[in-house]
């Protein structure tokens, strides 16, 4: 049982190494195997199934992102896990500082949609908005204006349910730092 | 580690997500080794302190000022252990799966201050050094030069963790903010010939603190403007 658990440790960090280098093939089998762990830490922090799966892609996409971070000859589990606990964290930030505001709003304060665009932050949104590249800008759209699924609006997007993810987490970070831009 | 009882929840997304990001793949340049970069930050400060020193000259009794009496040697030597772990420390909050590494160089950090503030408090009880002495203006001129040599690998670490994986920014950069002052009123203890005990906690020993409050952020500015956060 260690025995395996270590030969599958050196097998992921060998798949990583060659990741790193530009080898899709065994970075695609080091994601698939990988993913069944992060779930399992993602499950540790975050209790609803169906964010678990969430979270899960989350730290695929921060994997991607990172994946120079990690040191060719460190063992990648330990980096695995603190990028999976991190997104969990963010998560469940995310979620607390949700409900707070879902609890701090009266029905009758909602915003009627036509009037969300008249507002400083908003103008901004939409500012930011148009100068995200154009299959950036639809993914967010379909997903966070028109309240699509995933899968809605990978069919109306024409792409694959995970390249629309990957383009509305894009498009999320750019939005991000054209909005942290404009308010300093 | 629980990971074997997580039973699959996937529509298949997951996969087509893992396909898209595979096929986007290109190769990258991994991060160079913590040990490199905390070394290198550590060249630059000390170029910088060597100019420092130059710039400001060192005072003439260097060598007896420092280890003459046990609570200056106590008081700067806590101030550089301080300065070095802390910017370990914070060299490593940029990379995921360093946390060990973290927590060692922040309790090496908190000793380097325990050791600091022991040395003054030795001084203090010893009446080593007259109390009085010198004015705000010299404090401040101090305070400066150690901010000034400071800044330098503050804004090294917010370089490298730009490019890292900086998770929590504001630990961070308190963190390097604070070790950059540190290492920087060093360089203000090498050329500073003031000998009074108020001066040497006003001017120096607290060089960490504003540090803190002075560069903290600008680095955090810095580290968002340029940095990957995440």
């Amino acid at each position: 049982m260690g025995n395996e658990r270590e030969e599958r440790a050196e097998r992921w960090q060998c798949w990583m190494r060659a990741a790193q280098k530009g080898d899709a093939e065994a970075y695609q089998r080091l994601l698939t195997e990988l993913l069944p762990y992060v779930r399992g830490v993602v499950r540790g922090r975050v209790r609803d199934d169906a964010a678990v799966e969430d979270v899960a892609q989350d730290v695929l996409l921060r994997i991607h992102t990172a994946r120079h971070t990690y040191h060719p000859e460190r063992p990648l589990l330990p980096w695995v896990r603190t990028i999976a606990r991190n997104a969990s964290i963010d998560h469940s930030r995310r979620w607390a500082r949700e409900r707070g505001r879902q609890g701090e709003m009266e029905p009758d304060a909602l915003p009627a949609p036509e009037r969300l665009a008249e507002g400083p932050i908003s103008r901004g949104l939409v500012r930011a908005l148009d100068r995200l590249p154009e299959s950036q800008r639809e993914a967010v759209t379909l997903l966070k204006l028109e309240g699509l699924s995933v899968k809605e609006a990978a069919l109306r997007a024409g792409v694959s349910p995970g390249a629309l993810k990957l383009r509305a987490h894009r498009g999320y970070n750019a939005l991000r730092d054209l909005l942290g831009r404009e308010r300093s | 580690m629980n990971e074997d009882r997580s039973e699959p929840v996937d529509d298949g997304r997951s996969e087509d997500l893992i396909r898209e990001l595979a096929r986007e793949l290109e190769p990258v340049q991994p991060l160079p080794p913590l040990r490199f970069v905390v070394g290198g930050l550590l060249g630059l400060w000390a170029l910088v302190a060597a100019v420092g020193v130059a710039v400001l000259g060192s005072r003439p009794d260097l060598a007896q000022a420092w280890l003459g009496r046990g609570g200056v040697a106590f008081v700067f030597g806590g101030l550089g252990l301080a300065g070095v772990a802390g910017l370990a420390a914070s060299v490593a909050l940029g990379v995921p799966g360093r946390e060990r590494l973290v927590r060692l160089a922040l309790l090496a950090a908190g000793v380097g201050m325990v050791l600091a503030a022991g040395g003054g408090s030795l001084l203090f009880l010893e009446s080593a050094m007259p109390w009085n002495g010198g004015g705000f203006r010299a404090d401040l001129d101090c305070l400066a030069v150690a901010l000034v040599v400071g800044i330098f690998p503050g804004l090294g670490v917010v370089a490298f963790a730009g490019r890292a994986a900086a998770f929590r920014p504001v630990v961070l950069v308190v963190a390097a903010a604070a070790s950059a002052a540190a290492l920087g009123t060093i360089v203000a203890q090498a050329s500073c010939p003031m000998v009074n005990l108020r001066h040497l906690l006003m001017g120096h020993a607290l060089a960490p603190a504003v540090g803190v409050l002075v560069l903290s952020v600008p680095l955090l500015v810095a580290l968002r403007r340029i940095g990957r956060v995440g």
